[in-house]
């Protein structure tokens, strides 16, 4: 188990957010019609996530759900959202650490979004100094 | 299924794993009598025990010191389900179940923790069950299991070990396998002579070390065929009254052939390898009575040289007492006498003064053999063991 925490020796590590728009696998599979399908789907986001987890680089994540509510007017307007359409819709995220960007990047590739078309915006976190 | 979920929740959480499980019974209890027991009951439980993990994961996972390689993807619903799914599968169940054997012969824990933890958490005993099984309270019973769960948490992970450690790890659990054999066997603290649950047990988990590549041993095999030799007995080792009947007045047509059968080919097994054991003296001896025809065709001088190498390994008064029973039968009752009576340190057991009653009641000394018989009465725990010597006593007359 050694090989999950030891990575962090010799870079300085920055937490980096993954971002996914688009690319709903229930828009594909249906988990009530196809359960062993989801649930293949479902498993390449395991072996994926438990990758980044084995290189100590995972720190956490959620899929998002719909509808949500958009909150917008300085706090006084609530509507229905999201608003955005299809392809923009923000799916889930995933927080993990890397040595820079590119290095993040790199960990990106593999995500089972891109079978079904969705996008990774990887965005660093910004460390926000007093 | 405790095996299972300790696996992952952690070994800190075992109350958590017992908790899904308890509360997967009680599901079964109240759905089962209305729906009826589903085509596969063990799948359904196994489904049901998967979604209430995932439920208390669902809720506690932020609050839970999870295992360190797992924690992150039982923390995230994208891995939340698969994760629990797959440490919840055929293979990994099999694996669970030897780890937790293992973990439950833990050299911290003594012999008698051992073997409760192993009746709790792997062959799931009630607290009252197990206290009945040993004939103690439930108190004694709930005092164990707790220091047991203690040592649990000082553990942190269930690991089978390896190599050498293997090895000495494997006779814990080898040594506690055959106790609750033994307990079922004869059992000296329980009003029913024969406690088959135990046997059916034991015999269980001695077939799952077999079942899996890394402890398919041979002194595993050797245990196997002995406890195999044992039970094919049990059904002609009390009469209807439940008396015991000793070997020599056992009907032999009761014997279980196929048992004895798979005695034979898994003693045969356990003679590769390297490691010679007790159990595959044990189990020489009790495959020399179970293929004997006959209490005479019993190749006596034969099993008095085997016990003469078990003696090595356990130099114990009962098989210096087994072994002179075998000496009179191979040479004369007035030579396993003198042996007898050689040794000092048999002389506070009940058994010794019965095998000494019947070689002097052979040997025509019937006043002896009366006293002798008297002094294992005034010795014995056991009401049906006290029931065989009076019957002895009642035949010199």
């Amino acid at each position: 188990m050694n090989d999950r925490t030891n990575n962090t020796k010799h870079t300085i590590m920055s937490k980096y957010m993954f971002l996914f728009r688009g690319g709903n696998a229930r828009f594909s599979i249906d988990p009530e019609a196809d359960p062993q399908g989801w649930q293949a789907h479902m498993m390449k986001w395991k072996v994926w996530m438990d990758g980044l987890a084995a290189k100590g680089r995972l720190v956490g994540g959620e899929p998002l759900d719909q509808p949500g509510k958009v909150i917008t007017g300085r706090g006084k307007k609530v509507t229905d959202g999201p608003f955005v359409e299809g392809k923009e819709i923000v799916g889930g995220y995933v927080m993990v650490n890397a040595g820079g960007l590119d290095e993040a990047v790199e960990l990106s590739k593999g995500c089972p979004i891109f079978e079904y078309d969705g996008i990774v915006e990887v965005r660093p976190v910004q460390e926000m100094n007093m | 299924m405790v095996a299972t979920l300790t696996r992952l929740f952690g070994a800190r959480h075992v109350g958590l794993a017992e908790d899904v499980v308890q509360e997967t019974l009680l599901k079964a209890m109240h759905e089962w009598p209305f729906r009826g027991v589903p085509e596969q009951p063990a799948a359904w439980l196994y489904r049901v025990a998967r979604n209430l993990a995932i439920d208390r994961l669902r809720r506690e996972a932020r609050g839970l010191e999870l295992l360190k390689e797992n924690a992150a993807l039982l923390r995230s619903e994208w891995t939340l389900s698969s994760t629990v799914g797959e440490l919840m599968s055929g293979p990994a169940i099999a694996d669970d179940q030897l780890r937790m054997m293992f973990a439950c012969c833990h050299p911290l824990l003594p012999p008698e923790q051992q073997v409760a933890l192993v009746l709790k958490t792997l062959c799931g005993f009630s607290v009252p069950e197990i206290a009945r099984a040993f004939m103690t309270n439930e108190e004694l019973i709930n005092k164990r299991l707790y220091r047991a769960r203690e040592a649990f948490r000082e553990l942190g992970r269930l690991e089978v070990p390896q190599g050498d450690a293997l090895t000495a790890r494997l006779d814990a659990v080898l040594s506690a396998i055959y106790l609750l054999f033994n307990e079922g066997y004869h059992s000296v603290s329980h009003a029913a002579f024969i406690r088959e649950d135990l046997i059916v047990e034991a015999l269980h988990l001695c077939q799952a070390l077999l079942d899996h590549p890394v402890t398919q041993r041979p002194e595993v095999r050797a245990l196997f065929a002995l406890m195999c030799f044992h039970a094919a007995r049990t059904g002609s080792r009390s009469d209807a009254e439940g008396t015991i009947l000793l070997l020599k007045e056992q009907d032999r047509s009761k014997w279980d052939r196929a048992l004895i059968a798979l005695g034979n080919a898994h003693l045969d097994g356990s003679a590769e390898g390297e490691r010679f054991t007790g159990y595959h003296v044990e189990a020489a001896i009790a495959a020399a009575h179970a293929n004997a025809l006959s209490y005479a065709a019993t190749p006596w001088a034969y099993i008095v040289t085997l016990y003469d190498r078990l003696l090595h390994f356990k130099p114990t008064p009962l098989v210096r007492i087994n072994r002179a029973i075998a000496v009179s039968n191979a040479r004369g009752a007035e030579e396993a006498l003198r042996e007898l009576s050689a040794v000092d340190e048999l002389h506070d057991l009940n058994l010794y003064h019965a095998a000494r009653g019947d070689l002097l009641h052979e040997l025509g000394r019937h006043a002896e053999a009366r006293e002798a018989y008297r002094i294992a009465l005034s010795l014995t725990r056991s009401p049906a063991e006290e029931r065989v010597v009076r019957r002895k006593l009642e035949a010199l007359g």
